[in-house]
Order: C-alpha cells, then structure tokens, then sequence
C-alpha cells in the first residue's frame, strides 16, 4: 500500500516538479523576463553586502577619523588619513612609538618579497611542471606531493616552519650539530635571514596551485609539433627554447600576473611564523586594531591603506584579465 | 588499489620499445622529483613525528627522530637526625616521577598513600614528601589523637605567640614515626623538606676505576662537555664529572598518544579548547558555506547561461569584479558590514 507514494517521491522528476512548480507558475503569468534577476538575486546579495558595501564603507572610514566603527561618532577629516600615512607617526601609540614610518617600511619591505618571490616562484614552478610533464615513471604520484602543500592550511605551515626554523628548532641544531654554526640562529627575526625564509616558505606553500596551471599550459601545446621535431633530431635544449616556451608564453604571463596578485597580499604564513617584518596586509590587519587595542586613527589610516592596495591590485587584476582573454584567443 | 597503482605509476607515454632508456635529462629529472620530495616530505614527517612526541622531551629540544624517553630514576634527599641522604630508588612508576607535574584531576586517578605504604624507611619518607602527603597525614594524625588545634597554625605562627604554647609537650606524647611527621610537617631542625627529583639513568665508565657503572645525571642534552653525575651504587658519595661522550643513555621507545587523546577530551596542555567542538566548528561551516556557494552559485550561472535578459554582461562584470576584490583589502569594511547586520 505504501510503495506507490515511496516510488512518487523516489521519482526524481516529481521531486524535482515539487521544488519547481511554484517557478513554473511564476513563469506561466508573468514571463521569463524576471525570473533571471530572481536568480541572481541571493548572488548579489552576498556579494553587495560582503564585497561591494565594504568597498564603499572603507571610502567613508578613510576620510573620517575616529575610534567608534559607528559613522555618526566619527568625524570629517578629508585627506588627514592619507597624509598620515605618508608621514613619520600614523598611529601615536605613547611614549616608545613603535609605529614610525610603519607603512613606508611595509610597502619597501613587500615590495622587496614581491621581486625576490614572484620569478623565484614562476622560475621553480615552470622547471617542476616541465620536470612534471616527462615521461616520468608515477607521474601522478609526483603531481600530487608537488600540490601536497597548497591544501594545507597557512597557519599550518606557519606552524610546520616555525618548528623547524624557531632557535631551538631542528635546523638550528642540527647544523650545531654539524659544526656549520657555533650558536643558534633565530631564522625567522634575524634580520640577515628573514626575506629569504620568508620567500623560501611561500613558494613552498604555494608553488603547486602555480605548477598546476603552467601544467595544463604545457599539455594544451600540440604534439605534433614535438613529433615534427624529434624526426627533425632538434636537441632537448632547442626543443625547450622554440617550441615550448613561445607556446606557453600566454600561460606563463597569467601565472606571473596571479603570482604578483597573490605576493602581494601576502599574510597569513608570515603572520603565522612571526617574521620581524610587517608586509602590507599584515599593516592594514594590525593598523585597524579590530585585533588587539583600537586607536584614534587606525580604522581611517587601515581603511585608506586598504584602498591604495586595492588599487594596486585592481591595476593587476586588470592585466591578468587582458592576458588570460588573449590567452584564450590563441 | 590496482587502479590506485596504476594512478601512481602513470607515464605519458611508457617505455619505448619495450625497454626503458634513462637520457642525462632523465636522470637530473628524477634527481630534481627525489630533492623537492624530500623538501616537502620531510617538514611534515617531521611534524608528524614531533605529535606522538612528549612535552619533556619537546622541551629538551631533543632532536632524535623517534619519540624516546630515557629511562629514569628517582634521586631522593632526605633531611633528618642522620644528617642529609642522598640515594636513588629504581623502577618507580612515571606517575610518581612525574607527581608534580600532574593536574589534580590526574592525581585523582592514583593512590599516594597506598603506593607509599610498599616502602620504608628513608624512601618511604622522601616518597611521603613528594608525593604531598605530610600535611594531610598531619591533619589526620592531630584529629586522631586529639592533639591541640593550633598545631596546624604553628609554623606561620610569630615568635610571641609560640610562647604560651608548650610544643615539647605534644611532641613527648608521640611515638618516633609521629613525632618525625609533625617535625617535618613544621620544618623543625634537622627535618626540612624531603626531594625527589626523576633523573636519567646513564652508564658509563667510571672516571677513575674505568668499570662501568651506573649513574643518575639530571640532564643529557645540556651543551656542557662534562655532566655532574652520582654513581646508583655509591649516592652518597661525591659527585663525578663525566665527560658527555663517554656516556650511554638507556633509552626506550614510548610514543606520547596523549597528544592525541587530551584534546579530544577537551584537556589540551595550557589550552582551554575542545578539539571535538572546534572539529565541529570547522565541519558545520565547511559544509554550510559549500552548501550556500552551490545553491546561490548555480541559481547565478543557470540565469546568465539559459537566460537572455537586460543587464546580463553587466552582472556577469559585476562577479567577475568581485574576484578581485580580496578579502583581506575591504577588512575594515567587511568588520562594520557583519556588525551593522549584527552578526557580530
């Protein structure tokens, strides 16, 4: 007696009529014109509320100073916030300012990561994915310890490295050990060793997400192309330089475009390990003192660093979009 | 797991000829997939095995491969007629060595007292001390035999108010084993407080005879060249310099699964979390917010893929805009947006 109403509602086409049918009616009287703005509209929620309206919300927080994130407790200041940022003292912190020249030293020290991080990243991403695309014996097994790092969390590798890099840590002690150092180096604050450890963790965390897309790249290049030149006997080396590299061209500028993107935002492994330098997205997250203790001007001066960033990295995104469209006109 | 094989095992194009031809190229190739294994693998191995690692041996920068621990030995002092004994009791349980270290709760899962009651003499009493059972024993030893209140009081008493009271008395009414309690519960010369200390056993050669005996040292992996050392069958004598690589430790494998049980149970070491509710945590909004993304992301791809309408290139900008506004830029923005829906 049951299993006819069990067989309607295992029905696939009745459940889906079910969930359907109020749209069907909807359709039936007032046409398709709305129902794609219907559609839309839980999208343009999120994002209006999550993405645009903040946008627009740190527009009003950088030109209004003030401690309260409520605006009717904030006051005008115009361009005051971007002038403190430019200035010696943005967030007067008392007696030992530690706050001196912050965000001068963290675009200088971001932009320094940026060069020494983005061609070591593309550099070592291009040789692991040429490496990777050989006929190699466990391809796959290859492929993915190469991506292994990019699901891990970045507080996890924060945490991995600092064990390993930290004064007691293992590489500490074990070159003591070894004789090649006499005391402990504190890897992640001495500031001879910091950029590089820095860079050196990055690119181990994000290097597969990089190797992956030049990977595609290199299997989207023609085979025949390869079969033309090895019945020519053109050496590896000139195989390298005139086929693969002028073919991959495209791929290679997007990954290096997403590379900047990505170097420039750079934040939460180096948060994690506490290197001794602040990068800028580390600034705008300390600056704005919604972690820790709020001050007079970190919400305006975090807010209009925000911007300029923002800026920065609309001009990029703007590029990689160019790139990737030509990309995918060849 | 065939096909898990095969998987691994994949070649784009397999061997030619039926024979594998390894070039120079080949060669570095695998020499560069063998060195950025390595670099990956190991910091994880590494990780992985620092977790069945216990907290002593994590803080002793101990940096062997294996979670060891050494075998100890329990260094007692004890303080009374005979002047100051130093000795060493073997083959205590890790509980005891550890006592002090214990949370109260663990403590509760053990009896003190009916573990002291196996030992007498000079290790009974050290036992009795470390263990902290001097004070309750007093307490009930006062109650039992109706011994004056202000015995407890005593020891923070000032000098003026112990006069009216007559302590050699209460102390004749006792017999030696009660009388040496109170004594060392009020830390009357020569009583003072009883040590055990857990040290780790090594052998090595004797300095002088060159026989090889066995020696407590409080440390192996102090940076020192020689470690101050007392033999286990002469403790009370003086005190040797052993040089550091003339010793054996005697170490035994023992992986500290605490590591894993404590924060299941919500009792991590120093951290008042509970790793079931933060596994939870992190589930309930993996599987909400995927969720979410599935439905309101397809709902806005069926609109702008089947639907031909006004404004379609326009809301087709405006998402792929959004990509590259990222999170971290508009935070101050995001923080006011989630206070002013009150979400926060």
């Amino acid at each position: 007696m049951l299993e006819p109403i069990l067989n309607a509602f295992s029905n696939t086409s009745w459940t889906m009529s079910a969930l359907g049918w109020p749209l069907e009616v909807l359709q039936k009287f007032r046409g398709s014109t709305g129902l794609p703005y219907l559609f839309l509209l839980p999208n343009m929620l999120i994002f209006g509320i999550f993405t645009f309206a903040p946008m627009f919300i740190n527009m009003g927080f950088s030109v209004t100073d003030g401690r309260s994130i409520n605006f009717e407790q904030r006051t005008y200041s115009g361009s005051d916030n971007f002038q403190r940022l430019l200035s010696k003292t943005q967030i007067d912190t008392g007696g030992a300012n530690q706050e001196n020249e912050k965000f001068l030293s963290a675009v200088k020290h971001t932009v320094v990561f940026v060069i020494f991080q983005v061609p070591i990243m593309v550099l070592v991403a291009l040789v692991t994915a040429l490496v990777l695309n050989r006929d190699i014996v466990g391809r796959g097994f290859w492929r993915s310890i190469f991506f292994y790092p990019v699901m891990l969390s970045p507080v996890v590798v924060g945490f991995l490295w600092t064990l390993i890099l930290k004064r007691q840590g293992v590489l500490s002690l074990t070159l003591i050990e070894w004789g090649v150092i006499d005391d402990p180096i504190q890897w992640l604050t001495d500031p001879r060793w910091t950029m590089f450890w820095s860079v050196f963790v990055y690119t181990w965390a994000h290097l597969g997400f990089y190797m992956l897309i030049l990977l595609a790249g290199l299997q989207a290049i023609p085979k025949d192309l390869y079969e033309a030149a090895s019945m020519d006997g053109t050496s590896d080396w000139r195989v390298l330089r005139k086929i693969t590299l002028p073919l991959l061209m495209p791929t290679l500028l997007v990954v290096m475009v997403l590379a900047l993107i990505k170097a420039f935002q750079a934040f939460e492994e180096l948060y994690a390990m506490q290197v001794s330098w602040i990068s800028l997205v580390a600034y705008i997250f300390e600056a704005s003192g919604l972690r820790g203790q709020p001050t007079t001007y970190g919400l305006g001066v975090a807010a209009t660093a925000s911007l300029l960033v923002a800026l920065v990295l609309v001009c990029l995104s703007l590029l990689q979009i160019v790139l990737s469209s030509r990309q995918n006109r060849l | 797991m065939s096909a898990v094989w095969t998987f691994l095992s994949r070649t784009q194009g397999g061997s030619r000829n039926g024979k594998i031809q390894l070039s120079l190229t080949d060669y570095l190739c695998y020499l560069y997939l063998i060195f950025g294994f390595l670099l990956i693998f190991l910091p994880v191995c590494w990780i992985a095995l620092n977790s069945i690692k216990s907290d002593f041996q994590l803080e002793k920068q101990d940096i062997s491969l294996l979670p060891t621990d050494y075998s100890r030995v329990g260094r007692g002092t004890v303080n009374g007629p005979d002047g100051r004994e130093i000795f060493f009791i073997k083959n205590l349980p890790d509980w005891v060595l550890n006592w002090t270290d214990l949370r109260s709760e663990e403590k509760a899962l053990y009896d003190p007292t009916g573990f002291t009651e196996n030992f007498s003499g000079r290790e009974f009493y050290v036992l009795r001390s470390h263990l902290g059972l001097v004070a309750s024993q007093t307490r009930k030893m006062i109650s039992d035999l109706n011994l004056p209140a202000w015995l407890t009081r005593y020891s923070s008493m000032a000098a003026s108010a112990r006069e009216g009271l007559n302590l050699g008395a209460v102390m004749e009414s006792l017999d030696v084993e009660q009388q040496r309690l109170l004594k060392e519960y009020l830390g009357i010369e020569p009583y003072k407080a009883n040590r055990l200390v857990s040290q780790v056993l090594v052998s090595a050669p004797d300095p002088v005879t060159g026989v090889t005996t066995l020696y407590g040292v409080s440390s192996v992996t102090s940076r020192q060249k020689l470690l101050s050392a007392r033999s286990l069958d002469d403790p009370s004598g003086k005190v040797v310099r052993l040089p550091k690589d003339s010793i054996t430790v005697n170490s035994i494998f023992k992986p500290a699964w605490n590591n894993y049980i404590d924060p299941m149970g919500g009792k991590a070491y120093g951290v008042n979390v509970d790793f079931a509710s933060c596994i939870t945590n992190s589930v309930l909004v993996t599987v909400i917010a995927t969720l979410i993304t599935l439905l309101i992301n397809s709902m806005a791809a069926f609109a702008l893929s089947k639907y031909q309408f006004r404004g379609q290139v326009i809301f087709f900008v405006i998402i792929l805009a959004t990509l590259m506004v990222p999170a971290t830029i508009t935070l101050v923005g995001v923080f006011k947006a989630i206070n002013a829906t009150g979400l926060y």
